[in-house]
């Protein structure tokens, strides 16, 4: 074995970190080779310098810096990174422009509803209603001023609403109209109203 | 062949209960663990960056981010080798953001002096040795980053070789392959400095 193969040994043995089955070939080598021998005790001299660089004492302000530093920024309020600052403002202006959105369809005129004229003889016929939407509407309609239109029931969320509509009254001597009744399903999304005609005759409306 | 046993010295047989409350929110706890760390972290990130300045933003960001990951942290394990695998992760990146804007570290910058180092009073008598530590100290820096990693946490740490190969998350033949060629370099570059200023 050459002195030069043997120095990463050499390098392992004087730390004790030698496998136990290399062990008896170097220090057969080191028992018959003066220039290696001299490497190992110049390595453990080396070493000796390095395992200090564990045992010096560090200054007591270099230490204290780094706890004030850390103690420091924990300190401080939490700063958002400016990725979730410019995520959050993007969010921001989407529920703003939604919001806006909804109130300029919600100012939409509704869909004309076909009601027929008020008659003695043909009074308005019932709504079909649960009783807890009826007080709902009840409520509703006590508090809207007196219009031949209804404003459309907002049922519960998660509920749907059907209601048959008919004018609650019509001037005297006014032309007749669409008398076919108006079927209208209000849905838990108030944009979401549904008008369905009815035809006695049986005919498409 | 008078083969030095190094132990496990560890940092934090008594750190469970302190860790316990530090996750918990205590911030004594936290700060009390902080003390008790410092001077392992602060040292092992000297030994690796080769400068105070560096080492002190280095050991900073390692308590950051044990403030942060603390509460993943399993209080029944030891932080020692976390913490160290932290010192070296943390150096890592640092240097590699260093190189990105830097060239590498001329050794002229190399902090051999270690101003950190509180002297000795009997410095006169020591001069020698003194002077051999701080080239042996400059010779680590001319390592490549994972011969010194294991070489710091090897031999200035001293830790075991099948610890620092679970740290370093590579084999111990490996450990063994880069503290025998790190031992070789730093001996022979201290020997040449010596020679070049006698």
């Amino acid at each position: 074995m050459s002195c030069g193969a043997l120095e990463g040994r050499i390098a392992l043995l004087v730390e004790g970190d030698l496998p136990e089955g290399e062990l008896g070939a170097v220090e057969t080598h080191l028992a018959g080779c003066a220039v290696c021998r001299r490497f190992a005790d110049e390595l453990r001299e080396s070493q000796r310098d390095l395992r200090s660089l564990g045992e010096v004492d560090l200054d007591r302000a270099a230490l204290a810096s780094v706890r004030r530093r850390v103690l420091e920024v924990l300190d401080r309020p939490a700063r958002r990174s400016p990725v979730f600052v410019a995520l959050a403002a993007a969010a921001g202006v989407v529920a703003v422009a939604f919001l806006l959105s909804r109130e300029v369809v919600g100012r939409l005129p509704e869909p004309p509803s076909r009601v027929p004229p008020a008659s003695a003889a043909s009074p308005a016929p019932p709504e079909v209603r649960p009783p807890r939407l009826a007080a709902v509407d009840a409520e509703r309609r006590a508090a809207q001023p007196a219009s031949g239109q209804l404003a459309p029931p907002e049922p519960p969320a998660g509920r749907v609403a059907m209601t048959v509509e008919l004018p609650p009254s019509v001037a005297p001597g006014a032309p007749p109209e669409d008398t076919r009744p108006v079927i209208k399903v209000v849905t838990s999304d108030p944009d979401v109203v549904i008008y369905w005609v009815t035809d006695p005759e049986g005919g498409p409306s | 062949m008078g083969a030095i046993e190094l132990t496990w010295r560890p940092l934090d047989s008594t750190s469970a209960p302190l860790i316990r409350r530090a996750k918990a929110g205590d911030r004594e706890a936290f700060e009390a663990l902080l003390v008790r760390h410092e001077r392992v972290v602060l040292r092992t990130a000297l030994r690796l960056m080769g400068r105070l300045d560096l080492a002190q933003d280095a050991a900073q960001e390692v308590f950051l981010r044990l403030h942060k990951y603390l509460g993943r942290f399993d209080e029944e394990r030891e932080l020692g080798p976390w913490l160290y695998r932290m010192v070296v992760n943390v150096c890592h990146d640092q240097r590699r953001r260093r190189a990105r804007t830097e060239a590498s570290l001329p050794l002229d910058e190399v902090d051999g002096s270690d101003p950190a180092l509180a002297v000795p009073a009997d410095a006169e008598a020591r001069l020698d040795r003194e002077r051999r530590r701080e080239l042996v100290a400059r010779a680590l820096q001319t390592l490549p980053e994972k011969e010194r990693a294991a070489l710091v946490l090897r031999d200035v740490e001293g830790l075991a070789t099948r610890e620092v190969a679970r740290i370093l998350g590579s084999s111990e033949a490996t450990v063994r392959s880069q503290v025998s060629t790190g031992r070789v370099k730093v001996k022979k570059q201290v020997e040449k400095w010596l020679k070049e200023r006698p």
